[in-house]
Formats: C-alpha cells, structure tokens, sequence
C-alpha cells in the first residue's frame, strides 16, 4: 500500500491471501487493496482523512467492494464502518491472532453464497378475502356487526386469521427453499404485508435447484404474494467468530 | 387490487444478481458481517440513516377496527366466492376496492446527505 501510514484503514472483507483486490472504488472513493498475512488477507482502502463520516453512497460502495471481491472467490465481509489504525494493527489484531480461525471460515464458505428473499403480501385485502370465505363465524359478523364490541371481535378474528395464513405460509416458504440450503438466516418482518425476509446459504452446485424451487413456491402464490431473490452475494448474514 | 390483475413471471417474482438500492443495501448490510473484538474503531458515527421502527404488532382494538373495515370493505365476489351473494346485503356498504388500508409503515430514511 502507499504511504501515509497516519491515515486510517478501512476494512472490507477478509479474502483468501492469494486473492486480488477489487477493481472498483471504495468508500470516500478510495482504491481498494489487500493487507496480507500468510493464507489470509484483508481487502482494505487507505482513506484520504482522518476525520470519516461514513454516508450512504460509502454503504453502497462497501457493498460494491465486497460484491466484486465475491465474484473472484470466497470472501469474508466484516461489519460496516472498521477502521485500523495501521497496516501493523490490523495484522497484530485482526490477522495474527485469528489467522487459523479465518483460514477455516474462508474453506467453509467456499463455494457457497448468500440468496436473500424478501417474500411481499401484494394487498391486504386479497389475502383476507381467501382467509375470510372459508370462516363462517366472520362471514356471520361482517353480515351483523352493528355495535362496536361486534366490530373488534370480527376485526379481531380477522387479524387472526390473517397472521395465521401469513405465518402458514412463511413456513410453506422458508421450508421448500430451506431444504436446498445448508443454512437459513430468518430477519425479523419489518411491514405488515411483510410475509418472509430471509437469507438462505446456497452451494453455488445447488444453485439451480434452490432457483427452480423458488419458481415454484413462487408460482404457487402468484395469486397473493411477491417475490424478490437477491443474490448470489457473499454471507454477510452468515459469518461468524467463535467469540461472537 | 383485484383478483384478475394477477400476473406474468416478471411481477411476482424478481430476481436479481447484487442489491439494487440502498433500501436493500442497509438491509443486507447493517449489524451484518465480522465484528472483530473491542479493538477496532468504528466510523459509522455520522450515518445519515435512519430506520423508523415499522413492526406492527397485531393487538390493539384500533388494528381489530381497522381489519374489520377491511374486511366489510371486500368485494367478495371478485374473489370466485359464490354462494355468499345474500351475505353481502348488509354489512358491505364501502363496495370500493379498498384503499390500502396496508399502508404499513416501511422503512425510510430520513436525512438529505447524498452522501
């Protein structure tokens, strides 16, 4: 790396040591290259400033960075926003002591990538209309409920209803994907529509079998729900130290 | 929306090689990934994202009323149910096709820094 050994490093990833750095620019537009130790290396950016506001544009360039870095070979992606004070630093505290521990991770994941599916109820309303025609005891209050104790009972059965088939139906999901993938990371539901956020950890030969699922699943709930497949990225909801 | 505007392959399911947005950036990246130790310091400090807390819990008589009204609201015709025409007499008042009472919350990001 260039000089300036005064200004901080930002690190990335941890990649195998014989990997090449990415070509692309990294946060606050900085090059990217590695730091090496033996087996193991780290993709860093010398940044131009001590003072580092990290922005939106620097998330989206350490997602580059690493996406780049995953389609040359396994990558370890570290948390967003580590900085070392040195080339020195980061080997005696992240490299050294963690050399053997990270070669293990990086054979671990060879060959696998990250899928992350976020599964949309389309409208609420479609979804109630199929949990709502089968129930007889809400068919019966939505034709008589007058009063407002009526009203919460019918809107309380609904809800009901509603989060079963939604629940029913994450199962249906993260079950059929699940089974072609040696690990499946659940993310809390951050929307009411919101049916299944996952990531699913998938062998790059088993690749097509999880696609061809997904097209399925997918085309079972066309009527209801939408689907969006990201990937194939590096583990970011996978990774972890003993220590963690 | 009604039942019939159901669709072809490329609207209900996406697929994509690497994440399109910041939306899906922040959520396939942030508190993700390594953390080494205490050692290293960390430059997120000024971040201008903010996440609004979105989840809904399901238990209020406000959200009970608000499903009620939606349910009332359906057209259960549209959706193939014959047989129940006499129980839309009453209670189905708002014929509309409802407008998204799931306006949910969702994440959004507060800040004007384009970085």
């Amino acid at each position: 790396m260039a000089a300036a050994p005064d200004l901080p490093l930002y690190a990335y990833a941890v990649v195998r040591g014989d990997a090449s750095p990415p070509g692309c620019r990294g946060v606050l537009e900085a090059s990217v290259a590695t730091v090496r130790e033996r087996d193991v290396a780290v993709l860093v950016s010398r940044l131009s400033s001590d003072r580092v506001r990290a922005k939106r544009r620097d998330l989206l360039a350490h997602s580059d960075v690493l996406q780049e870095a995953h389609g040359n070979g396994v990558v370890l992606p570290l948390r967003f926003g580590m900085l070392f004070d040195s080339e020195e630093q980061l080997c005696a505290r992240l490299i050294g002591p963690r050399h053997d521990e990270l070669l293990t991770l990086l054979e671990r994941f060879e060959g696998v990538a990250e899928m992350r599916l976020r599964a949309t109820y389309r409208d609420q309303e479609s979804v109630l209309a199929e949990v709502v025609k089968d129930n007889p005891e809400i068919l019966r209050l939505r034709e008589r409920a007058h009063s407002q104790g009526d009203l919460v009972r019918l809107g309380e059965l609904a809800a009901k209803q509603y989060e079963q088939r939604r629940a029913d139906d994450a199962d249906t999901i993260l079950g059929r994907l699940g089974a072609h993938a040696d690990d499946t990371h659940v993310d809390d539901r951050d929307d009411e529509l919101a049916v299944v956020k996952a990531s699913f950890l998938v062998r790059t030969r088993k690749r097509k079998r999880f696609d061809a699922e997904l097209d399925a699943v997918a085309l079972r709930l066309r009527h209801l729900v939408n689907f969006t497949c990201t990937g194939p990225l590096p583990p970011h909801s996978f990774v972890r130290l003993g220590a963690d | 929306m009604s039942v019939a505007t159901q669709g072809t392959a490329s609207n209900y399911l996406q697929r994509a090689p690497s994440p399109s947005g910041l939306a899906d950036v922040v959520d396939l990246i942030l508190d993700k990934g390594l953390v080494i130790d205490a050692f290293v310091r960390v430059a997120v400090i000024g971040i201008e994202l903010v996440t609004i807390d979105a989840r809904i819990v399901i238990a209020s008589v406000d959200t009970y009323l608000r499903f009620a009204e939606a349910v009332n609201r359906l057209d259960l015709m549209q959706t193939e149910t014959a047989g129940i025409n006499e129980l839309r007499d009453g209670g189905d008042k708002g014929k509309g096709k409802g407008e998204g009472m799931a306006k949910g919350a969702k994440e959004a990001f507060s800040g004007n820094g384009k970085g």
